[in-house]
């Protein structure tokens, strides 16, 4: 896919974004609401198991911020193939040079770069309501960041590709998005579950995502004492990948064979 | 009735055929596909001679926006063949081709019409500066400078048409498939729109128009095709409305 393809969906989803000028500031505002409501929450709250610098203000502040990401990641390709479906842009897209699942990719990455905005909010309202970052590795942050933007987006593509064939019902999203916030370590950590519930959250990228980022950003820590993070992530995200472009090639070749392509 | 393929044809379409296969019984319940085959086009062939314009005539139901896709690659054939400059069309060569659909609704309607010839332009590997330079060089051409800073949503339906000619002229296609572009124009409004066809940029590009119009068939080039039961069934001059109709009465 060139560059100019990829900065071609990047400033469509800007300018779109920005056609939408009261929904782009209610973001950036309900990301200020989430923050303050933390901190106030976290005065009454005290969960065992979340020991980290900031106590559980900063626990659930960098889970919800994950949380934004993985969600943006995990269902950007399917609501935008939604969206170019329903506009009847889809057939136009797939007939440009372009390949289909970069065009995904790509609008997956404008989704992200919005939650980055969201993501600064929320932490630098942290910031101003006493929370400290020790950020003393940002190359770690963004390894843990690629990689699990990586594996959720895989997801989403997977998701996508059901989409494809059956334009609506797809059972990724609400099967992965559904046990995100309960195993995924965003609210309280998974120790506090039943055994068999916090062994199940060890098969889910978020939760080495969320111990990851909190050790970087809470705990300054680099990549050398994040072994037991990274190489995970890393496992999901090589497998992840491959499977889901071909779900999606398959998909779309099925699509081509029936006819489906501007179904919606 | 067909014309043998042409040598150093833009477009050469031989036996093509596409038939909707059936889904397996739940899948077909689950998806509401077919559960039976539903053939659409059975050997359909014609060749287009680089520049020339060929108007595609037949009924609703005939298989012309079927054809359409197949061409344009959105649709797998499930035989036959498709070249375009003589060599077997790939999904680059689909991809090199020209199309304006009808649909007016395939464009951002929230985006100026720049702002979407822009993003189409970026698709096809043109940088920022050279999809902007296209835009406003196609819309000058096509009369629609004026309106490149309106929303997409605030264009009448002629207007749309343009627009959705200079999308499909920005990267410079050497063949156009235009699926019924005067379906919703008025009388004056798709007489301009065909004058245009005759003008630069579009003079020397090759074109396959569709249209339920016998007249606008004329008038837009001497030979036209008429599909009928998945197939060409004439190649040819347009015929007279007489003749067309008892065309069309006889075929299934």
């Amino acid at each position: 896919m060139t560059g100019a393809a990829v900065a071609a969906v990047l400033h469509r989803d800007l300018r779109l974004a920005l056609s939408y000028r009261l929904n782009f500031l209610l973001g950036a505002l309900s990301s200020l609401f989430s923050a303050v409501l933390w901190y106030y929450l976290s005065a009454f709250v005290t969960v065992r198991g979340t020991e980290v610098p900031g106590g559980y203000f900063a626990f659930v502040a960098t889970g919800t911020v994950l949380l934004q990401y993985v969600t943006a990641a995990l269902h950007g390709a399917s609501r935008r193939l939604r969206e170019e479906q329903a506009a009847g842009t889809l057939e136009f897209l797939l007939s440009s040079p372009a390949p289909p699942w970069g065009l995904l990719f790509a609008s997956v990455l404008f989704d992200l770069l919005l939650r980055t905005a969201d993501a600064l909010v929320l932490l630098g309202a942290g910031a101003a309501l006493g929370l400290e970052f020790r950020l003393h590795h940002p190359l770690a942050l963004l390894v843990i960041a690629l990689l699990s933007v990586a594996s959720f987006a895989a997801l989403g593509i997977l998701a996508a590709s059901f989409l494809l064939v059956f334009q609506r019902g797809e059972p990724v999203t609400p099967l992965v998005g559904g046990l995100l916030a309960l195993l995924g370590g965003v609210f309280f950590p998974p120790s506090v579950l039943p055994p068999f519930l916090a062994a199940a959250a060890r098969l889910l990228p978020l939760s080495y995502a969320a111990d990851g980022l909190r050790a970087v950003l809470l705990e300054g820590k680099g990549l050398t004492a994040l072994g037991g993070v990274v190489g995970p992530l890393a496992l999901f995200a090589a497998l992840l990948l491959p499977l889901s472009f071909l779900a999606f090639s398959t998909a779309l070749r099925a699509a081509r064979r029936y006819g489906l392509l501007g179904r919606y | 009735m067909t014309r043998e393929p042409r040598r150093g044809a833009a477009l050469e379409v031989r036996d093509l055929r596409f038939t909707y296969p059936a889904l397996w019984g739940p899948l077909a319940w689950l998806a509401r596909g077919p559960s039976r085959p539903l053939p659409v086009l059975e050997g359909v062939s014609f060749s287009l001679a680089p520049g020339e314009h060929v108007c595609l005539l037949g009924r609703n139901g005939a298989g012309k926006t079927t054809l359409f896709k197949a061409i344009q690659g959105f649709l797998d054939p499930s035989g036959g063949e498709i070249r375009l400059e003589g060599r077997p069309a790939g999904r680059e060569e689909h991809r090199r081709s020209g199309f304006a659909a009808a649909d007016e609704r395939s464009f951002y309607h929230r985006l100026t019409v720049l702002e979407n010839l822009e993003f189409f332009g970026g698709l096809w590997g043109l940088s920022a500066r050279e999809a902007r330079e296209r835009a406003r060089e196609t819309s000058e051409s096509l009369g629609l400078a004026p309106l490149l800073h309106r929303p997409f949503s605030d264009l009448s339906t002629g207007w749309r048409q343009r627009a959705a000619l200079a999308r499909a002229l920005l990267h410079r296609p050497g063949l156009l498939l235009l699926d019924e572009p005067t379906r919703s124009l008025d009388a004056p409004a798709a007489a301009r729109f065909r004058a245009l066809l005759r003008e630069e940029p579009l003079r020397g590009v090759t074109v396959l128009f569709s249209t339920h119009n016998l007249e606008e068939a004329r008038e837009v080039g001497s030979r036209c095709l008429v599909l009928a039961g998945g197939r060409v069934v004439l190649d040819g001059p347009p015929p007279s409305t007489e003749g067309l109709a008892a065309l069309l009465e006889a075929s299934p």
